[in-house]
């Protein structure tokens, strides 16, 4: 456990770091400097090998998989890859976006799909294999690849115990992921991005159902792919509609038009309900189903089924800030309508949706849903940023919740590989002081601390510009932009509240576990005594009926006696995976210490 | 002369087969349809891309002079990309049936050439009846292979099968005959049954006429397609049928019934078309609607896929009646890509029947523990047929689903969601589609995510599922084989996984779906010129309704264009066609020279 | 465990590089260096109709500000504070004793703590909550269920009435077969009777037609 810790830990020390430079936020407005519709720079090519090297990847992982490899060479050949891969873009980013002139780049791969379909010469559709960087792209480019490095050498030992068996599948979908997350943030067009974004749609399916002897999984990433469609429908359709306004699906062609303020038959945009009003909204629908927000949330929570590295890395970090980016990327779009109607709309909806998805985890047990909810809640803080005219307070959150996140998955993953898929947090308590999992604790404090937004973290500057905004933004642009970001105000609390509600029961406390009933993980996990998890289980996880025979069974040093667990209150917990055959347990590392007595007097 | 060799190559293997021992019918059908398929790339190759509109390798042989009566042949690049699938398609059926035709070997391997040899008929045809006889040839080997080496309802399903087709058919051919008669009737004309004469003839008679004339060609090929509600035939037969007899269902005779409603139904009765365009396009609708959502029930693999046909082809129909170059040649792409990836499909099931003696997904499932190679395919052309981005289904369904979108003259008046714009976009074209209907096609993606993940989630994920007695394959591993009794033969079973010869049937089709959906620039270049000229043709048409029954509606300007962006659709009339030209016309005296 | 020291290290370097960055001023002011990649991109976007960016426009005109305050100085202080406001009131109802819990906390067991006692105050809507307030259900009931009620409908209808209308084109040449059959019975006598009475028909046909 220790080296998945510290990786944990040096994520939530970055996000750290990011808060210390982000301490002065100045006070002077800039006016204009949008580089949309500039001059674009060439990029060169070997930009191109930034997103290419993950495919290579996925395609050796394949003939791995095919060479039935059964060692950990699939994990490190991946890790290789993706550090070639950031190594790129800190290159890129150096180079290109630090400077005075930080202009968008171009960079030109192949013909994609080209036809003549009208007379004319405008009267084609062109979409071609390129990208399109601007520091938009290289803010993504450079977490996505970042992490996803690092939490692929986290589900190198992570995964370890189905070498031979599915681990090379796991990195084969692992690194297709990442190819279509790339394309889907680097594209030059509308139909690139459609790629990548359905290509995330898929790898998401293969991870989700990774466990794919588990129903749950299978249904789970069934529904997650079905529900992404559901907005793609929306996205395809406001795809055409660019194409059927700007003749063209190609970003720089569109920032052009829409600067210009008319299409490109030479109609005013403004007063084009299309074009300001409902191809936005088509645009937001396939938003809000890849970052699972308002009616299409239903996913997310299921997703977790899935193994925590993909947990974190896909449904925290980069697939559902996909729909963000979406939104973003398209700014100049949405801000056609004077009114800013779709932008109302998408500030009202990610509030609601925050607050929303917040009072679920105020009440749920099962900690890696209340993390998944939390997922939802913070991606509600973005799309309220960019709907209150804040689009680098989103950018911000997204970049800050991208660390912190993954960080805190990472943290309940190992619970869950310590405790046999235990993830009931009224079965576990003061798990730091068990020994191997210091540094978890310390990693899940740093990730709590940003997530609630304590002063001076990189999670408290990023929510703050977002709520700053907020509240400046006047009604008149953005309708209720006041409550909405009262709204905010209110889920923020009650983020700070779930998180260390969390925290304060699993974390720290007096030491106490159950072990969960997965027996694969039951295989794999330490008991802190040094034995085997799964024996422990076996000796102690009795049911009800031989209740009365485990008394002999307590000969264990350092161990009290069994405790009844009749009688619990089951105060409606029918969801949850709380194991039928458990035992409570006490652990004790210090024999010095009292002994823990399971039925103190009844003065709680 | 290559186009004759193309089709009498394989009906002189087929003779082959028939004199030579049953041993070697196998090897024998498997050279005559690779030399078959060689030709067709010998033909592709030599295949002039520059004239792709025109038709090449024509030839014509008198046959009845005083009827008109030619064996005419040519292709253009549509053909073209047909017969290559054909060719593609046969080599890969006859490996698939290696092993699971044990009886009457013979029968089955001559029909199959004699089929492929009515397929390849079909698409070089340039003679009206030469078409319709090979397009009805097929019907009688098809019969055959259903009835004998189907399964269980076999007699009741070939039965259907022929004559729920023929009976459209015969519809069509009176369709067709009264054309050719109209033309013999017309003065200083003689019979013929050339089809760009007959095309010119018929595109000048009412749109009343045409309205008859649409109505039965559509009998006849709509029952191909197959178009709702039309379609009951298609589960029943490729339930029924042997692995190798539905792959070249699907992949290949689905086809011709589109390509003969793009080579036949809308060079002749164009105004028909244009006016009935929303009418058919509700059909395929319904079609991509309502065949989804069946299959969403299924528990028989089989029809499972075959009722995604019935949608898949929606889609193809849909794109053809948006008639727009966008949606005409996402059309031609889906008929490609859906052979390939639907073929494959049908490839698949077929190995597992082959292993497990069932189709029922309840009893059989979760095959990815056991046979990872397998589930691999499947997976790859589950998502090929679900339309993702990257591989082939995407581009054709996407430019289908353009087309449709595009093509609604309301575009540019304030009835389109209250646009207030005076002049008509620049991505548009004429139509009377438009985006309610390729929004409501597109829920038919989301549909087909549904069946398809039901499918894959049920035969590939899961607990495994064995039917029972079949328990014992497992025990095998990956070089086992044990004899299994089958009739009065003792026939060598297969191994748990697929072996070398299955992948071979199957890497073809995956490598071609892939290419063909991260680089279609190829196909998507070669169609070009045919299908502008036949948006052409239906744009000249359309202009040709609108002077004789001027349109109520002035809302849209199409005046002076703005800016540099020059013509916009819909504004070339005959006269600015310059690049294309009209399709030679080729009259039975000039095809001789 | 080297491999976790080897992204130690990069990560440090990344970070240390990144704080480099931020306060050598390299980015542009508003917003860090995160404001500095945004500023340049499509997400900031100088429209037609607001004149300069978007996200200007509000604050240049008429900001609303926090109860008629400069939002951006207060807010670090408003949210501060209510994030210390949450994490204190989980101290009190979940903290363990002692210092862990911030000595707010009373919690000496994992089941139980001090929350439980609040739950009877909320209703319903606690059990509500934690259900994640029948969304699944809701939409498996809206949505999933009766869209496979329409599908079997829709497979009925297909089996019985499309393809009845089929069956039933084949089924009427054997009614009319079937019912036309007890003509051919084979007796000759019966011939003989239908030809004569045929015969006959025909004979006053013709005397009726040519009168």
């Amino acid at each position: 456990m220790q080296q998945l810790s510290m990786l944990e830990t040096i994520t939530s020390f970055t996000s750290l770091a990011f808060a210390a430079g982000e301490g002065h936020a100045a006070s002077a407005h800039l006016s204009g400097g949008g580089g949309a519709g500039s001059i674009m720079r060439e990029a060169p090519t070997w930009v191109l090998a930034i997103a290419l090297l993950p495919f290579a990847a996925f395609l050796i992982n394949g003939i791995f998989a095919a060479l039935k490899v059964r060692n950990l060479l699939p994990a490190w050949f991946t890790i290789a890859t993706l550090a070639t891969s950031f190594g790129l873009t800190l290159l890129l980013f150096l180079n290109n976006f630090t400077g005075d002139v930080r202009t968008p780049m171009h960079v030109h791969g192949f013909e994609w799909i080209h036809f003549q379909w009208g007379a004319t010469e405008a009267q084609a559709f062109v979409s071609n294999f390129a990208f399109y960087i601007d520091g938009l792209t290289c803010l993504w480019v450079l977490f996505v690849t970042g992490l996803a490095t690092l939490i692929a050498l986290y589900s190198s030992e992570y995964m370890n115990h189905d070498v031979g068996l599915g681990y090379c599948r796991f990195f084969a979908a692992f690194s297709l992921f990442v190819f279509s997350m790339l394309v889907l943030v680097m594209a030059d067009n509308l139909l690139l991005m459609f790629l990548g974004w359905e290509g995330v749609g898929l790898c998401s399916y293969l991870l989700i159902g990774y466990f794919y002897k588990k129903p749950a999984a299978v249904a789970a990433a069934k529904k997650a792919f079905i529900i992404n469609r559901i907005g793609d429908l929306g996205l395809l359709m406001a795809i055409f509609s660019a194409y059927g306004i700007f003749g063209t699906v190609e970003y720089s062609e569109i920032f052009t038009l829409v600067a210009s303020g008319y299409d490109a038959a030479g109609n005013p945009l403004a007063v084009n309900t299309w074009a300001a009003i409902v191809m936005p909204l088509l645009f937001t629908c396939g938003a809000f189903g890849k970052s699972a927000q308002l009616f299409f949330y239903v996913w997310l929570p299921d997703a977790m089924e899935g193994p925590t590295p993909v947990s974190a890395l896909i449904h925290a970090a980069t697939m559902v800030t996909a729909g963000v980016f979406l939104i973003a990327r398209l700014y100049p779009v949405y801000t056609i309508d004077p009114a800013l109607t779709v932008l109302t709309i998408v500030a009202w909806s990610g509030a609601l949706t925050a607050f929303w998805a917040a009072t679920i985890e105020m009440a749920i047990f099962d900690i890696k849903r209340v993390m998944g909810y939390s997922t939802i809640s913070q991606l509600g803080f973005m799309f309220a940023g960019l709907g209150l005219l804040s689009p680098t307070g989103a950018a911000f959150h997204t970049f800050t919740h991208a660390f912190f996140k993954a960080t805190l998955f990472l943290g309940v993953g190992a619970v869950m590989h310590g405790f046999g898929g235990q993830l009931d947090l009224r079965r576990l308590s003061g798990v730091a002081w068990m020994r191997g999992f210091g540094l978890v604790g310390i990693a899940m404090l740093v990730g709590s601390i940003n997530l609630s937004g304590v002063p001076l973290t990189a999670g408290f500057f990023s929510k703050d510009m977002i709520l700053a905004q907020g509240f400046t933004t006047p009604s008149s642009m953005i309708g209720g932009a006041n409550i909405v970001a009262w709204i905010l105000l209110l889920t923020a609390g009650m983020t700070a509240y779930y998180t260390f509600r969390t925290f304060f029961r699993v974390y720290v406390g007096p030491k106490e576990f159950t072990t969960g009933d997965d027996a694969e993980l039951l295989e794999i996990g330490r008991h802190p005594m040094g034995t085997s998890l799964a024996e422990w289980h076996k000796q102690h996880g009795h049911g009800h009926a031989e209740h009365a025979e485990r008394s002999d069974h307590s000969d264990h040093s350092g161990h009290s006696g069994h405790s009844g667990h009749a009688g619990h209150a089951d105060s409606g917990h029918g969801a949850g995976s709380v194991a039928e055959r458990r035992l409570q347990a006490r652990v004790d590392f210090d024999p010095t210490t009292e002994e823990f007595d399971p039925h103190p007097p009844a003065s709680r | 002369m290559e186009l004759f060799a193309l089709i009498l190559l394989p009906l002189l293997f087929a003779l082959g087969v028939a004199f030579l021992p049953a041993a070697q019918s196998r090897m024998v059908a498997l050279v005559g349809m690779l030399v078959t398929f060689a030709l067709t790339i010998i033909i592709a190759s030599r295949f002039d891309t520059g004239s792709a509109a025109k038709y090449q390798f024509a030839k014509s042989v008198e046959w009845l002079p005083d009827l008109g009566l030619n064996l005419s042949v040519g292709i253009d690049s549509i053909s073209l990309l047909l017969v290559l699938l054909t060719g593609l398609l046969g080599p890969i059926c006859i490996l698939a049936s290696w092993t699971s035709i044990t009886e009457r070997v013979k029968t089955f391997h001559v029909w199959m050439l004699v089929l492929q040899a009515a397929m390849l008929g079909v698409f070089c045809a340039r003679d009206l009846i030469l078409f319709y006889v090979c397009f009805e040839f097929t019907l009688v080997p098809m019969y055959i292979l259903i009835s004998l080496y189907g399964s269980t309802n076999r007699k009741r399903a070939a039965v259907k099968f022929f004559l729920y087709t023929f009976t459209g058919s015969v519809i069509a051919l009176a369709g067709l005959v009264y054309i050719a008669n109209h033309h013999a009737g017309l003065p200083g004309r003689n019979w013929t049954f050339d089809i760009n004469t007959l095309a010119t003839t018929a595109r000048g008679m009412s749109t009343s006429e045409q309205g008859w004339i649409l109505l039965a060609l559509m009998a006849g090929f709509a029952v191909k397609v197959p178009l709702f509600p039309l379609h009951t035939w298609l589960p029943l037969a490729h339930t029924e049928a042997p692995t190798a007899g539905s792959v070249v269902l699907a992949g290949v005779l689905l086809k011709l019934g589109t390509y003969a409603i793009y080579r036949f139904v809308l060079p002749f009765a164009p105004q028909a078309v244009i006016e009935y365009a929303p009418l058919l396009a509700v059909l395929c609708i319904i079609g991509i609607i309502y065949g989804g959502l069946v299959c969403w029930v299924q528990t028989d693999i089989k029809k499972l896929v075959a009722y995604s046909s019935v949608a898949h082809l929606g889609f193809c129909m849909l794109g053809m009646f948006a008639l727009n170059h966008t949606g005409i040649a996402g059309s031609i792409t889906y008929m490609i890509n859906h052979g390939l990836s639907t073929g494959a499909l049908f490839l698949l099931i077929g190995m597992i029947y082959e292993r497990y003696h069932t189709r029922n997904m309840k009893e059989l499932g979760g095959l990815g523990a056991k046979m990872p190679i397998w589930s691999t395919f499947m997976v790859f052309f589950a998502m090929a047929s679900v339309g993702l981005p990257g591989l082939n289904g995407f581009v054709s369904e996407f430019m289908c689903m353009l087309g449709t979108f595009q093509s609604s003259s309301a575009w540019g008046s304030s009835n389109l969601w209250g646009s207030l714009s005076d002049v008509r976009p620049v991505g548009v074209t004429h139509g009377n589609l438009g985006p309610w209907f390729a929004i409501v096609a597109g829920t038919g993606v989301i549909i087909a995510a549904m069946y398809l993940l039901y499918m894959v989630g049920m035969i590939v994920w899961g607990k495994l599922r064995e039917p029972a007695g079949h328990g014992a394959h497992g025990a095998h591993g990956a070089a086992g084989n044990h004899g299994h009794h089958q009739g009065e033969q003792h026939v060598a079973v297969l191994t748990t996984d697929l072996n070398t010869r299955e992948i071979i049937t199957l890497a073809p089709l995956a490598a071609l779906c892939f290419l063909l959906g991260i680089y279609p620039t190829p196909i998507l270049n070669i169609i070009e010129a045919p299908v502008q000229q036949t948006t052409t043709m239906i744009e000249m048409e359309r202009k040709s309704i609108a002077l004789t029954r001027p349109m109520p509606r002035q809302g849209s300007r199409e005046g002076s264009s703005e800016g540099s962006h020059g013509m916009r659709a819909g504004e070339h009339d005959g006269n600015h066609a310059g690049q294309e030209h009209p399709s030679p016309v080729t009259t039975p005296e000039e095809a001789h020279k | 465990m080297k491999a976790a020291i080897l992204a130690c290290m990069l990560l440090s370097i990344a970070a240390g590089g990144l704080y480099f960055l931020t306060t050598s001023g390299a980015g542009s002011e508003h917003g860090g260096w995160v404001g500095g990649m945004i500023h340049p991109s499509s997400a900031h976007f100088e429209s037609p109709h607001f004149g300069h960016s978007v996200e200007h426009a509000g604050t240049k005109h008429e900001a609303a500000g926090f109860f008629g305050q400069d939002a951006h100085k207060l807010m670090y202080y408003v949210s501060a504070a209510v994030g210390l406001i949450g994490i204190l009131i989980a101290a009190i109802l979940h903290g363990p004793k002692g210092w862990q819990g911030l000595f707010l906390g009373n919690r000496v067991i994992a089941e139980k703590s001090r929350a439980d006692s609040l739950i009877p105050l909320f209703g319903p809507f606690t059990k509500i909550a934690r259900n994640k307030w029948y969304v699944d259900e809701i939409y498996d009931a809206l949505i999933v269920k009766p869209l496979y009620v329409l599908s079997h409908i829709f497979h009925l209808i297909d089996q019985y009435i499309v393809d009845g209308i089929v069956n039933l084109f084949g089924a009427i040449p054997r009614w009319i077969g079937k019912a036309l059959r007890p003509t051919q019975s084979g007796e000759i006598h019966g011939y003989a009777m239908g030809m004569a009475g045929g015969l006959a028909v025909l004979l006053v046909l013709v005397f009726v037609l040519t009168r």
